[in-house]
């Protein structure tokens, strides 16, 4: 019977371990990236707006099961203590965020007091999502300082430990598909547009290069996607929670491409398997992902 | 509800286009029509596009993007935008406006002008692209098309076309298929993804492409040199697309839905 290394190291072999995995490898099965889907089949009352107790539900359930502790606050405690500096990115312009997702995130990582929080957000928002933004966070409690557009390709550079981000899966012009692997290029230090071309194939590089030193929390906004072949939503209503940027955005991609399409002729897999196969960020293949659905 | 008309939007379009779009006594007009400017007139010039619409900034840039102009406006709560794009010339305004999104619902109402669905309206004329979206709230179909209307009879300049177009036989076209690109983004976007460019589709490069019914999506490209297009053919023919190619030019047939049919349409290209 095969182990997995978590369990290996959980029974006491870390030292053993640390010294011989290089040449035990082959007898470990290899352990898995996990995502997490949390769906809520009713998230939109009868006028199709948001019913917000449910997005705090299904954060809960996502945050859990990811980490595989089951109280909320310490779950979240995975990835946000006292001792962290942490970066939430929202998912930018073109399809933002349910305003209770990134509320509800906000929020939940304000209530573990970080040595700092800060939402790092695109200075080209609209006023209205400003706005909306600004009155969430204060009826949360949460300071309106948390927010910072002058942090979007800085991240990087300045003293986080986590990042926690947030986005939506949209067709794109040059990705075919914007998601998580995307998203990275986007508040990369050198920013997206030179990343452009090819499909945007070497938007991975970034993951590791740049972002490697912090803890990673992906949450996949997938209460609506953008856009369908008549160029509306498609209502997924589902969140996505994983560690592996690559992993998730690969099981994202799929959920996406069952109701919606690619902008024009991109391949839109292309710059996730790269991401996977030329730069070492994550897991591209499903069949080695472990994916665990819950409906609420 | 009238939302607003055309002539008020240009109101404020038309700053910042040393008047290249006809300024009328639309200023005045705003108020008495209890329409509001919500955000805008905001002007973003060459790669400042990026600023407005991210990576889609690459397309118009592809086609020798100027610089366009925003507005939001505002009346009983409905929010409607409205942004003109400047182009090269009246060729990139037509390509640029033939890649933009299309949909099996849209309709085409007359001359460029096409209503989509989500209630949107775009259209082209001379170096100009015309957009007008409802943002939220209610606007009849009627108002959006009223209001293109009268932005494109003040937009200046006639339809040209480009003469690439004319490679396309017409025998057998889908009208409004047509398809014009130049550069890479706009190829690889709206006409054909190879991974790393192997048809070695440059910044100058241009192409056309329209769809028939029986032979499939017919594609002819013009390159700088005629080695690039033979290289092109060369590679096309080793993957097993029906192609041909002519000094400059390359054309070959996409999703072919008849092998036969597709060859025969390739034979009546002039590649000239």
């Amino acid at each position: 019977m095969k182990i997995t290394r978590r369990e290996f190291l959980k029974q006491g072999g870390a030292l053993a371990g640390s010294i011989l995995l290089g040449e035990l490898a082959p007898l470990f099965a290899e352990e898995k990236p996990l995502v997490v889907v949390v769906r809520a089949q009713n998230l939109l009352d009868d006028t199709g707006a948001v019913r917000g107790e449910l997005i705090t539900r299904m954060l809960t359930r996502g945050i859990c099961e990811l980490t595989g502790i089951s109280e909320s606050s310490k779950a979240w405690g995975r990835f946000v203590s006292e001792k962290d500096s942490v970066v939430i990115n929202e998912a930018g312009t073109w399809l933002p965020n349910t305003p209770e997702v990134l509320l509800e995130t906000v929020s939940s990582c304000w209530s573990l007091k970080p040595r700092q929080l800060k939402l790092a957000y695109y200075p080209h928002q609209t006023k209205l999502w400003k706005k909306s933004i600004r009155e969430g966070l204060k009826a949360r409690g949460v300071p309106q300082s948390v927010m910072d557009s002058r942090l979007i390709k800085r991240i990087p550079v300045k003293p986080f430990t986590t990042l926690i981000m947030l986005p939506t899966l949209k067709s794109h012009d040059v990705a075919g598909v914007s998601g998580v692997v995307k998203h990275f290029a986007t508040i990369s230090l050198e920013g997206p547009a030179v990343h452009h071309p090819n499909g945007m194939k070497t938007a991975g590089s970034v993951i590791r290069k740049q972002f490697g030193h912090l803890k990673k929390l992906i949450i996949v906004d997938a209460v609506r996607f953008y856009q369908t072949t008549e160029g509306g939503f498609y209502y997924e209503k589902a969140l996505l929670f994983g560690t592996d940027p690559v992993a998730v955005d690969t099981i994202a991609l799929e959920l996406f491409l069952k109701h919606c399409v690619p902008k024009g002729r991109i391949l839109p897999r292309l710059h996730i398997e790269s991401a996977d196969r030329d730069y070492g960020a994550g897991e591209s293949d499903k069949s080695k992902i472990e994916i665990r659905q819950i409906n609420l | 509800m009238r939302l607003m008309t055309s002539r008020v939007a240009l109101a404020f379009l038309v700053v910042g286009f040393g008047g290249c779009i006809q300024r009328s006594s639309v200023l005045d007009d705003a108020e008495s029509l209890g329409l509001k400017l919500s955000e805008g007139p905001l002007i973003f010039r060459g790669e400042a596009i990026y600023d407005f619409m991210d990576g889609a900034g690459e397309l118009p840039l592809s086609y020798g993007f100027c610089k366009l102009i925003s507005a939001t406006y505002e009346k009983n709560g409905t929010m409607l935008s409205v942004v003109v794009f400047e182009m090269k010339n009246a060729r990139s305004a037509f390509g640029y406006y033939s890649v933009l999104d299309r949909f099996p619902s849209e309709v085409f109402v007359e001359n460029s002008l096409r209503l989509l669905p989500r209630r949107e309206v775009i259209s082209w004329k001379g170096r100009w692209v015309f957009v007008a979206r409802v943002e939220s709230g209610r606007a009849q179909s009627s108002e959006l098309l009223e209001l293109a209307r009268t932005a494109i009879s003040a937009l200046s300049g006639a339809y040209e076309e480009p003469p690439l177009l004319r490679c396309l036989p017409e025998k057998g076209k889908i009208p409004r298929t047509e398809l014009y690109t130049r550069g890479r983004f706009a190829f690889e976007r709206a006409i054909l993804f190879l991974p790393d460019n192997p048809l070695g589709v440059r910044k100058e490069t241009e192409a056309v492409s329209a769809e028939y019914a029986d032979a499939g999506k017919l594609v002819v490209v013009h390159y700088r040199k005629s080695s690039k297009a033979r290289r092109a053919f060369k590679i096309l023919q080793n993957r097993g697309f029906l192609a041909k190619w002519k000094g400059q030019f390359l054309a070959f047939v996409l999703e072919p839905r008849d092998v036969g049919r597709a060859d025969l349409l390739l034979g009546k290209v002039e590649l000239e």
